[in-house]
């Protein structure tokens, strides 16, 4: 008798599955990849709508623009980081499987920060030139964003694990998520602002990468925990 | 003492415990209060700047102090109920979260009365002020995501870990605040910040503090009191206490 | 120190009595909160007791 031997792939090999397979999601539906993006551009938009198409005063205020469209277009894209998961029993198979439950929600927040966060550093530069920001800032721009977005990503996380089975919880995720990131937001758009103004921008760089590993280190055992909280009847 | 301890988790006992300490916080706190304020309004001197507006410190700075104070306790009450399950501790995180975000909304409003003689504006973004903004939102965080659960045992533990991130956060955002602030205006301390304290206008404040803090503490009590009923629904003990009192 | 100098607060009078009138707003405010809540979970605690024990003593008597 021929008895096929099912040993369970290591824990690297899981995660590249789940990295992949949500890769594979985002592929297929590759619109719902795009809408926080435009979500991006357009809330970007309204600030010149709403102040005024002189670029010397939206260059002064583009550092920030910039990051607040972007940690709302961040936050957009969370909605749907958990929610199909939980909804079709994925997720309680992934709290009962015994792997570590902390490590598979980061790889999907890292696939969240690949759909969001980096397209977003790609962006930023182009967009921020339409309001009016030098060159010379692109550096700093893509630097503290794409830190920045990775913090995001997992603050993000840990709101969505908590909020994901309460219904209609996408306010109550903003209100939950968007106080914690505020020292993100502090450091990021400083920076590009103090590059513009040719200061050195190590500290705060320092400070969000500093920022980033702390959040990435400690974060998803608190997406764990809240993860079971949330799929358990 | 391990011993009390271990009572004192038990929810009769702290539910009893609670009703008897309560009046021994109570009433001090009042009689202090009202020594603090005769000594801040009266007996202190005016200072060499602020003139008398400065006698605000005796209401604004403990409240402030009692904001962020409670916070911590509430994580930390909220951590221990999540890492050795008592669900007591539940129940005193619960108990603390509005008290706490009351002492937020005073801060707040007295730093803008404050700052009207002072600064001339209602508002300002210093790092005081605006940090206690930010604690106010964690604050109101906490109790949307506590509502937001019908399972009393699964609001706990969510909160929980609401809070015990909230908590960790704090000194980083009060970190990025201070640094935030003082780009604008250069190394300066926050424009709130108390006068030069002497011994003649410390104690008023000091008095307060222990006066606000026994305060909190007799308020605690009775919505420790409350969250305990709400949580023993069916405890066969509930129907003796009940009687007694 | 007289009394219109302490109501007067050197022209902040408004200023400090508003604060102080606030806060003292806010402490009342909570003690009655506490108290409130308290009671109401104490009475909906004894009308719960009230219902089990009449269940109780009805089944009770009919079996």
């Amino acid at each position: 008798m021929q008895s096929s031997v099912q040993t369970t792939p290591g824990l690297g090999k899981i995660l590249m599955l789940v990295l992949a397979r949500d890769l594979r999601l985002a592929v297929r539906h590759w619109d719902q990849v795009l809408q926080p993006l435009i979500f991006f551009v357009i809330v970007t938009t309204l600030f010149p709508l709403a102040i005024s198409p002189a670029l010397d005063e939206l260059r002064k205020i583009s550092p920030g623009v910039l990051w607040v469209a972007a940690m709302l277009a961040s936050l957009l894209a969370l909605e749907s980081l958990f929610r199909p998961d939980v909804e079709d029993g994925t997720m309680e198979q992934w709290v009962l499987s015994g792997q570590p439950l902390s490590l598979l929600l980061l790889a999907k927040t890292a696939t969240h920060w690949l759909l969001t966060g980096l397209p977003l550093v790609l962006m930023a530069p182009i967009v921020g030139t339409a309001l009016g920001m030098p060159q010379s800032v692109w550096p700093v721009l893509a630097a503290t964003l794409a830190l920045g977005t990775g913090s995001l990503s997992v603050l993000g996380a840990i709101g969505a694990a908590l909020t994901v089975s309460v219904r209609r919880g996408s306010v109550l995720l903003a209100l939950l998520v968007l106080p914690l990131e505020m020292p993100v937001l502090i450091f990021g758009a400083r920076a590009v602002d103090l590059a513009m103004q040719g200061e050195p921008v190590a500290g705060p760089l320092n400070l969000l990468a500093a920022l980033l590993l702390f959040f990435v280190s400690l974060g998803p055992f608190a997406m764990a925990a809240a993860m079971r909280i949330s799929v358990e009847s | 003492m391990w011993l009390w301890f271990h009572k004192l988790s038990s929810p009769p006992y702290a539910y009893r415990t609670a009703g008897l300490v309560r009046p021994w916080l109570f009433w001090p706190a009042i009689l202090l209060m009202i020594v603090g304020a005769i000594g801040g309004l009266v007996l202190a001197p005016e200072d060499y700047q602020q003139k008398d507006a400065f006698r605000i410190i005796y209401v604004h700075v403990p409240s402030a102090s009692l904001s962020l104070m409670i916070y911590v306790v509430m994580a930390v009450a909220a951590a221990v109920g999540v890492i050795w399950r008592i669900k007591l501790a539940h129940a005193v995180a619960a108990a603390c979260a509005p008290v706490g975000a009351w002492f937020t909304v005073a801060t707040l409003a007295t730093g803008s009365i404050y700052g009207k003689p002072m600064w001339g504006t209602w508002w300002e973004w210093d790092p005081r002020l605006t940090s206690e903004l930010i604690l106010l939102f964690l604050y109101l965080g906490y109790m949307a995501l506590r509502a937001s659960f019908d399972d009393t045992q699964r609001a706990d533990r969510a909160s929980a870990i609401l809070a015990i991130v909230g908590v960790v956060n704090v000194p980083i955002v009060k970190y990025s605040v201070v640094w935030w602030n003082s780009l604008h205006q250069g190394p300066s301390i926050s424009k709130l910040a108390a006068p030069s304290i002497e011994g003649s206008m410390l104690w008023p404040l000091l008095i307060m503090m222990l006066a606000f803090i026994l305060y909190f503490g007799a308020v605690l009590c009775d919505r420790l009191r409350g969250e305990i009923l709400r949580r023993e629904r069916n405890a066969s003990w509930l129907s003796e206490s009940l009687a007694r009192s | 120190m007289n009394l219109r100098d302490v109501l007067d607060m050197g022209d902040y009078g408004v200023y400090v009595w508003s604060c102080y009138g606030l806060v003292l707003a806010v402490l009342v405010l909570n003690v009655w909160l506490g108290r409130r809540s308290l009671a109401e979970q104490v009475l909906s605690a004894q009308r719960r007791l009230k219902i089990a024990d009449s269940l109780n003593s009805e089944s009770s008597s009919s079996s």
